[in-house]
């Protein structure tokens, strides 16, 4: 099980120009557009994220998926598309956005291509505007110290809202963490 | 008798002794250094083949600051520990405004000093002793008192952080100071509130309950926020943990400028800039540097 939080806030300014997807199934699929300085490629992408995952988006490999986006948007879009399953992750990202991984108390940056996961990895995804103010460790603290992907994002937008009190940018990002479900602890 | 009446034969024989006396002192000399080398060079090897790399270099201070009475506490094991259980240091800070400040910070440092040695690989249970010892301050001083705790625990290039409060634990790498404990305050709550409907969190800032604590020691039934991994340490990490009195009155950012070659440089400098700002109503002010180094010859 990968368990999701999204957050999108529009940093007190009139318009939200970035996009935050996410489509549920046999895998999670979530896709980030940092569309803050081109609103016009923001709905552009989004048009087209939202033609993918409408179709049958779970019978889609991966490389089909990245595919049918990239002959819609075009070349400098800014963007990023994931593919989560409970033992692997594949990204695509297209500049804008910035992803990080957190496995065995240490952080690393997600590039593109495959990569294998375990159960409590934990993986963030946002635009570049959202880690501006965000130290790794301090993404790396946090990941650790969270019990849930909510309180995860909870804890860095508290940061974000230390230096700025989140004025100004437009900010967007996901957190991931993997559950492997016969590990998931039911408190009472 | 002077050197002068000695015939010949004895003056070169002096000579050769002397030469052979220096001789012997240079080697003497050299043997030991190679001695030391040798020496040095099993104990890296010791510690490679271990995998024990990063040695711990640890200095603290203890300041009242401008108020009546210490309601800082502090406590560091024995470094003499350090190879079998890490080192474990921690800060907690009386409430002020709240009865009992310092006697309960003493208690709680006295409580998590009967901790030690602890499981490093298991922090749920560290921090269910945590909140065991909240809940005994909670018997005894029935919310007339309370504290803050930070506390971490430093084992094998690897470290565990325990949080109860607004006091602080600051992981200083590559020139960037990161504070790396959630604040339990109420402002918190309030940013969250804030953005789930999409402001922006002045508000949060603004109110004048906002440092207030929603959580300490002596409270029921406490949320201990714990590393559930240990994090990865390096070379040259230096991690402080200190009472907000010190993050009051310098920043994290001008942290950075104050650290020195060794923990005790660096307490020491962060201590003078505080003391330099001379505030009128400066909080007591504590802390413990620990400063990991590969090696620590």
């Amino acid at each position: 099980m990968i368990e999701t939080y999204t957050f999108s806030n529009n940093g007190g300014l009139e318009e939200y120009n970035d996009e935050v997807f996410v489509g549920f199934g046999s895998f999670t699929v979530a896709v980030i557009v940092n569309g803050m300085n081109d609103k016009e490629m923001c709905r552009r992408v989004s048009l087209a994220v939202n033609r993918v995952l409408s179709n049958d988006f779970e019978s889609m490999s991966f490389d089909d998926m990245t595919y049918l986006l990239s002959k819609i948007v075009k070349h400098n879009d800014e963007y990023a598309v994931i593919r989560i399953t409970d033992t692997e992750i594949e990204m695509e990202q297209h500049g804008g956005t910035i992803a990080y991984i957190v496995k065995d108390g240490d952080i690393r940056q997600v590039t593109n291509g495959l990569l294998k996961i375990d159960n409590e990895d934990r993986i963030i995804c946002g635009t570049e505007r959202f880690f501006k103010y965000l130290s790794k460790e301090a993404v790396l603290a946090d990941a650790i110290s969270s019990i849930s992907a909510e309180e995860w994002m909870d804890y860095l937008v508290g940061r974000i809202s230390d230096v700025n009190m989140l004025k100004g940018d437009n900010l967007s990002a996901i957190t991931f963490i993997v559950r492997n479900t016969e590990n998931v602890r039911i408190d009472s | 008798m002077g050197f002068s009446a000695l015939s010949s034969q004895s003056k070169i024989g002096l000579i050769i002794l002397a030469l052979l006396i220096v001789a012997v002192i240079i080697s003497l000399v050299w043997i030991s250094n190679l001695l030391i080398q040798l020496i040095r060079t099993a104990r890296l090897n010791d510690a490679k083949e271990e995998e024990y790399p990063l040695f711990a270099d640890v200095s603290y201070f203890y300041e009242k600051g401008n108020r009546e009475r210490q309601e800082d506490s502090l406590y560091i094991s024995h470094l003499d520990d350090y190879v079998d259980y890490g080192i474990m240091a921690c800060v907690s800070d009386g409430m002020g405004g709240l009865k009992y400040g310092s006697e309960i910070s003493k208690f709680v440092i006295d409580e998590v000093e009967k901790l030690f040695p602890i499981n490093f690989y298991d922090s749920e249970v560290v921090a269910d002793c945590i909140k065991k010892i909240s809940g005994r301050v909670f018997e005894k001083y029935a919310r007339k008192g309370g504290a803050t705790l930070v506390m971490v625990h430093v084992f094998k290039d690897r470290l565990n952080f325990y949080s109860v409060g607004d006091s602080n634990i600051i992981l200083i790498r590559n020139n960037i100071a990161t504070c790396l404990n959630p604040k339990q305050t109420y402002s918190r709550i309030l940013i969250k509130n804030l953005t789930l409907e999409g402001k922006t969190t002045e508000e949060a800032y603004l109110n004048k309950k906002g440092r207030a604590l929603v959580d300490f020691i002596g409270n029921n039934n406490i949320r201990v926020n714990y590393s559930q991994t240990p994090i990865k340490l390096f070379d040259g990490d230096i991690i402080v943990t200190c009472s907000d009195g010190v993050t009051d009155a310098i920043s994290l950012n001008s942290m950075i400028n104050l650290i020195g070659n060794s923990a005790r440089k660096t307490a020491e400098n962060i201590k003078l800039a505080i003391r330099m700002k001379n505030f009128q109503r400066q909080d007591n002010y504590s802390a413990i540097v620990i400063k990991l180094n590969k090696y620590n010859f």
